[in-house]
């Protein structure tokens, strides 16, 4: 009885060093690159350099933000990323959907849908926003006989933009629910089948509903990630030099500002915002979450 | 049997004909453009703006010899332009480096948290949901005063210890690879006296290979198109895809031709390795929910 502790306590030690060994770069990684980089962030947001330094600046910071919020094109951009991700989740969601149904029902020409739908995935942005910018400038421009681009017009510049997101992302979603569709049990979709349901109902009624955690993910992750969308500005514009303000999204001024700073004046301010950002963005993803969880489909 | 019944072409419904309807339409409009740009890319400047659709006059091969030439990035340190091998290396390096170490990092903790029951893999498996779906905005600024403190600013291997990072969907991936490999296998070899490492390089991971490939590549193409890490971690190491930045941005900023022709070098490579490994690529990767 001793013997078989001992022996279970050894191989329990023995797994842990195994553990330990085997975790200790990807722990010491996200110690270092994810709570020691916010929890400087955190600090960074009640700071100001100065003779290259860091030093204690109270609540300075975050009156200067809210004088640029309320002057400033801030509220612009904090618009311009909800409009952005209720845009592509909505939209891209439902069409993602659809074209998994459709991929996973084997309909024709579903591998070359599926090869098609991922393509954009494997090119660089650069590529595509590069081909699709002169596209729409030139080659449309020429079609409709318009004066302008789709992009040079300010009222088409915004949806233009949108659009182009849209078209670009179905590449992983496409993958997860396409895969997540497959693992259905197929017992579900035939005794539904005897029961009468047509296509449309077996979406509706039995692949949504089973896939609904798949969906939720991706719904639920794409609001975590909707104040860093940078809606591809920075393949578009660079640093925004022809892009008006009135187009940022916060995703896009935080990564330009950084970038465009000379010096590490700038970043107290702009973790500032950071911070500030993600006490609104990070309860209203759990809430949303929760609310997705509460109210989501059943398979009754 | 019953899955090969299911699974076969049905009869199309209106509902898949209207599918189908847009998703033709999408392929057109994938495609197209992409053609579009090819045949550009051998026209002249005022050809592409004057007759934007109109077959080329003359197949100007030598834009390409002129795109090659310019496709250069600015080295930051050295006040100097990279060309075009030294942009393909550096490309090479970052996104096979960075994809290799994620994929290895999300793996390898994966399993430990699937395959153990210590209280930390719980804590671990917690973590990576926490972290994604509570969002951090604007840590970039404090990511650079880090990796300026730690001296890995503006290296090829500070980039890497950037890249290993095992939160994120990919850990989501393996959990569930690693999940559905039945325990049987792993305790057999236990009982013929293997230890740990044994059991998880020769028994489990030959089961998650499939997946480990696919991240692999899902990882590498996304390494080699990321223009953003290079141009602001590590501006004396710049990768193809900023050098696509540069002659878009400012080079050839006025030359649609040159601008596809650059294009066309970059997307090239990607589409063959697609071509190659869509399978893999596009095969079976499934997660669950954030529970």
């Amino acid at each position: 009885m001793v013997k078989t502790k001992n022996h279970f306590q050894k191989k329990r030690m023995k797994d842990l060093i195994f553990c330990a060994l085997v975790l200790a770069v990807p722990v010491a990684q996200f110690i270092i690159f994810y709570l020691v980089v916010n929890f400087n962030s955190i600090i960074m947001a009640f700071q100001r350099y100065e003779n290259g330094k860091f030093i204690f600046n109270g609540l300075q910071n975050f009156r200067d933000m809210w004088m640029e919020v309320a002057h400033g094109s801030t509220l612009d951009a904090i618009k311009n990323s909800i409009i952005v991700y209720f845009c592509s989740s909505l939209l891209g969601l439902t069409l993602s959907l659809v074209f998994s149904f459709y991929i996973y029902k084997k309909m024709p020409f579903s591998k070359t849908f599926r090869v098609v739908l991922y393509l954009p995935s494997i090119l660089s942005s650069m590529v595509t926003v590069t081909v699709f910018k002169q596209l729409v400038e030139i080659g449309v421009k020429d079609i409709f006989s318009l004066q302008n681009g789709l992009l040079s017009n300010p009222d088409t510049k915004m949806g233009t933009l949108i659009f182009f997101q849209l078209l670009m992302g179905f590449g992983t979603q496409i993958l997860m629910y396409s895969g997540a569709m497959n693992g259905i049990d197929d017992s579900a979709v035939e005794a539904a089948r005897l029961d009468g349901v047509n296509t449309f109902q077996e979406f509706f009624y039995i692949t949504l509903p089973l896939i609904y955690p798949t969906i939720v993910t991706f719904l639920v992750v794409g609001m975590a990630g909707m104040f860093t969308n940078q809606l591809n500005l920075y393949a578009f514009y660079g640093n925004g030099g022809n892009l008006g303000r009135e187009y940022w999204t916060v995703g896009f001024m935080l990564f330009q500002r950084v970038n465009t700073s000379k010096t590490l004046a700038e970043y107290p301010l702009l973790a500032t915002y950071g911070m500030t950002l993600t006490l609104i963005a990070a309860p209203m993803t759990l809430l949303f979450r929760k609310g997705l969880e509460k109210f989501g489909p059943s398979l009754d | 049997m019953q899955k090969n019944i299911q699974k076969k072409p049905q009869k199309m419904s209106v509902f898949m004909i209207v599918s189908f309807v847009v998703l033709f339409t999408y392929l057109l409009m994938i495609i197209l453009p992409l053609i579009w740009a090819a045949i550009a890319s051998f026209k002249t400047n005022l050809e592409v703006t004057y007759h934007p659709f109109d077959w080329p006059k003359k197949w100007r091969w030598a834009n390409y010899q002129t795109v090659f030439e310019n496709f250069v990035a600015p080295v930051a340190s050295e006040y100097r332009n990279a060309e075009i091998f030294e942009l393909l290396t550096n490309s090479l390096l970052y996104a096979l480096g960075s994809a290799v170490l994620q994929m290895l990092s999300c793996m390898l903790t994966a399993y430990i948290v699937a395959r153990f029951d210590f209280k930390f893999c719980k804590l671990l498996y917690s973590i990576v949901i926490v972290t994604m779906i509570i969002p951090i905005v604007g840590s970039l600024p404090s990511e650079l005063r880090v990796a300026r403190a730690l001296g890995i600013y503006d290296t090829m291997i500070g980039s890497w210890m950037m890249k290993t990072y095992f939160i994120g969907l990919y850990f989501l991936i393996f959990h569930a690879a690693f999940k559905m490999v039945p325990n049987a296998y792993a305790e057999a070899a236990y009982l013929d006296g293997a230890g740990n490492f044994t059991v998880m390089t020769r028994v489990m991971i030959p089961f998650v290979k499939g997946t480990m490939f696919t991240v692999l590549l899902l990882n590498f193409i996304t390494f080699w198109n990321d223009f953003q890490t290079p141009m602001v971690y590590m501006p004396s190491y710049p990768t193809i895809a900023l050098g696509l930045y540069t002659v878009v941005n400012n080079q050839q900023k006025t030359d649609v031709p040159m601008q596809f022709g650059a294009c066309m070098i970059v997307a090239i490579p990607l589409i063959i390795l697609f071509g190659c490994f869509q399978d893999k690529l596009l095969g079976n990767i499934t997660t669950g929910g954030l529970k």
